[in-house]
């Protein structure tokens, strides 16, 4: 074979397998579903917008009805890798500092980033939050900036796949990451603090009012029970032990592919809300606990079981509590509401408050601190914030 | 550098290495879309099958392939359908998967529809998501679903009742 040939067929085959990145970047799914969206201390609201190789941010003065310019936050184009129980997370925090963390193929598929700005114009150049993110996959990371101004991260990672393999195989860890917020923000090393964890359902998070970080999480229970656990992290750093919350027995050596929610009240009662199809109950249910779940109230179902009832998020503003999940007939796919007043004992009646009849993300409940809004994203409306409150025909039950 | 030659064939041996094995694997998997559990009724109309429906990031799903792939083979009459709920960006991650477990000439699918719930409700409105999921159909598509890992006994079991 003569040079030319040679120079000629290694071009080709050059563009054969850029072209070959290409197409499989170009079928990863539309990213533009997958967005989140919090109110800063102004009351401006704070908008993620996905895109195939960028993410932005832009703020919205108007409840959502229009929106600024968006500042682009990544500038070395990626392909971003959200999908529906692994999204982006937005963060605001008292002084009006904006932290997004977004997932984009790396070294790893999925690899979460970091980047933060002083006032939303312009963006750090975005970190990965994994000390071991060029070795080992991760997912499902959680974002939260606490009274404290500390910025916390968690996520489930495959690291300790070795300890569990003697185990029989399927779960992972949680590892955590805070530092102090600032115009600087240096992560630590991470500190794996839960294990046992079932690999494909999100963890929720929230801060207690003693400002302990609490998370919820599906945990892996002997005899391959899929049910529920609390976890403290106190100020200091100090990891509890983890204790189980839910007993539905659900018995299942697979993925359920179905992460709880937690919100705490300002009064210190904490709210949660998760999916189950186990042996003692099957469906969503929630329940609230009064001493720093200990203890938790009877499990209420909540949405109808012939429509697929799933994806619940909870957030309580004082007395105020609401739930909202979606429901799917086969066509539309509507997402429900209630709301209570006496901090979660009486319910209104459920409530269709938005439907799609395309691909939507998971809703979100979010709040500016005066009243609370679900946050949702569907191919065919885009974003969408709506007010949830009782509607005057509905009393308490 | 010896001569600009090294360097060529150093660059095709590369692109070569990139490129080939992507191209092989990415004809193999099929596209579910709105539509496609009609149609492997209709492909298998008559004849039982399997459907184990799976995901890239389950491990209790994996760690049953080897299982299906010996019973593939000593069961060489039984129709398996294999797939993965990954949006169709995991196709190449997905079929090393199955070529590892010796299930690459399966009927391998992957789900390619963003609207996955539609493509979920299509094959079952009863089925939230879990994975695996695995379904199995008689010669008249009577068809019983069981959700997590199956155990080699059940598997037996089963395959034996819907060949009969």
């Amino acid at each position: 074979m003569n040079h030319f040939a040679l120079i000629c067929s290694t071009l080709l085959l050059l563009a054969l397998s850029h072209n070959l990145v290409a197409e499989t970047e170009k079928l990863l799914p539309e990213q533009k579903i997958y967005t989140a969206a919090t109110f800063g201390p102004d009351g401006r609201l704070w908008r993620i917008l996905s895109a195939q190789k960028s993410i932005s941010v832009d703020y919205s003065i108007d409840f959502g009805q229009s929106f600024s310019q968006p500042v682009r936050v990544n500038s070395a184009g990626m392909p971003i890798h959200a999908w529906d129980e692994n999204p982006p997370t937005l963060a605001v925090d008292q002084t009006g500092r904006v932290y997004v963390l977004y997932f984009a193929d790396d070294k790893q598929s999925s690899t979460s980033f970091f980047s933060h700005s002083d006032n939303g114009t312009q963006f750090s150049t975005p970190v990965k939050i994994s000390s071991e993110a060029n070795t080992w996959y991760h997912y499902q990371a959680e974002m939260l900036i606490d009274t404290n101004n500390r910025v916390h991260f968690t996520w489930h990672d495959v690291r300790d796949r070795a300890e569990y393999k003697k185990q029989g195989d399927g779960d992972l860890s949680i590892y955590h990451v805070s530092a102090k917020t600032g115009r600087i923000i240096n992560l630590p090393t991470d500190q794996r603090i839960a294990k046992n964890i079932c690999s494909c359902c999100r963890t929720a998070m929230a801060e207690d009012v003693d400002g302990s970080l609490v998370m919820l999480a599906r945990y892996v229970y002997p005899g391959n029970i899929r049910d529920h656990g609390l976890l403290k992290l106190s100020p200091d750093g100090k990891t509890s032990e983890p204790w189980r919350v839910t007993f539905d027995d659900w018995e299942i050596e697979g993925c359920p592919a179905h992460g709880p929610a937690l919100s705490i009240g300002a009064d210190g009662r904490y709210h949660m809300v998760w999916f189950t199809q186990g042996e003692k109950r099957s469906g969503i249910f929630y329940a609230w606990s009064d001493d720093q779940g200990k203890t938790f109230s009877n499990p209420m179902q909540v949405g109808d079981q012939d429509k697929l009832p799933g994806r619940a998020d909870v957030l309580a503003l004082g007395k105020q509590v609401a739930l909202a999940w979606k429901v799917f007939d086969g066509t539309q796919t509507r997402v429900e509401a209630m709301y209570s007043t006496d901090g979660g004992l009486h319910w209104s009646k459920p409530q269709v408050v938005a439907e799609t009849a395309t691909q939507s993300a998971h809703p979100a409940l979010i709040t500016d601190g005066k009243q609370i809004f679900l946050s949702w994203n569907s191919m065919d409306t885009g974003f969408r914030l709506i007010p949830i409150r009782q509607s005057d025909d509905d009393s308490n039950q | 550098m010896k001569s600009p030659k090294i360097l060529i064939t150093y660059l095709l041996f590369l692109s070569c290495s990139i490129a080939f094995p992507a191209r092989a694997e990415q004809v193999n998997l099929k596209h579910f879309t709105s539509g496609s559990y009609q149609q492997l009724l209709n492909e298998y109309a008559d004849k039982p099958f399997v459907l184990m429906i799976w995901s890239i990031n389950c491990t209790s799903c994996k760690k049953k392939m080897p299982l299906l792939s010996e019973l593939r083979k000593n069961m060489p009459d039984i129709n398996l359908i294999m797939l993965a709920t990954d949006d169709a960006s995991a196709s190449n991650q997905a079929l090393s998967i199955l070529t590892g477990n010796e299930l690459n000439n399966a009927d391998n699918w992957i789900f390619a529809d963003a609207n996955s719930q539609k493509l979920r409700y299509e094959i079952d409105p009863k089925w939230y998501g879990e994975v695996p999921r695995t379904y199995f159909l008689d010669k008249d598509h009577q068809r019983v679903g069981i959700s997590g890992s199956v155990s080699r006994e059940t598997l037996e079991a089963m395959l034996k009742t819907i060949i009969n």
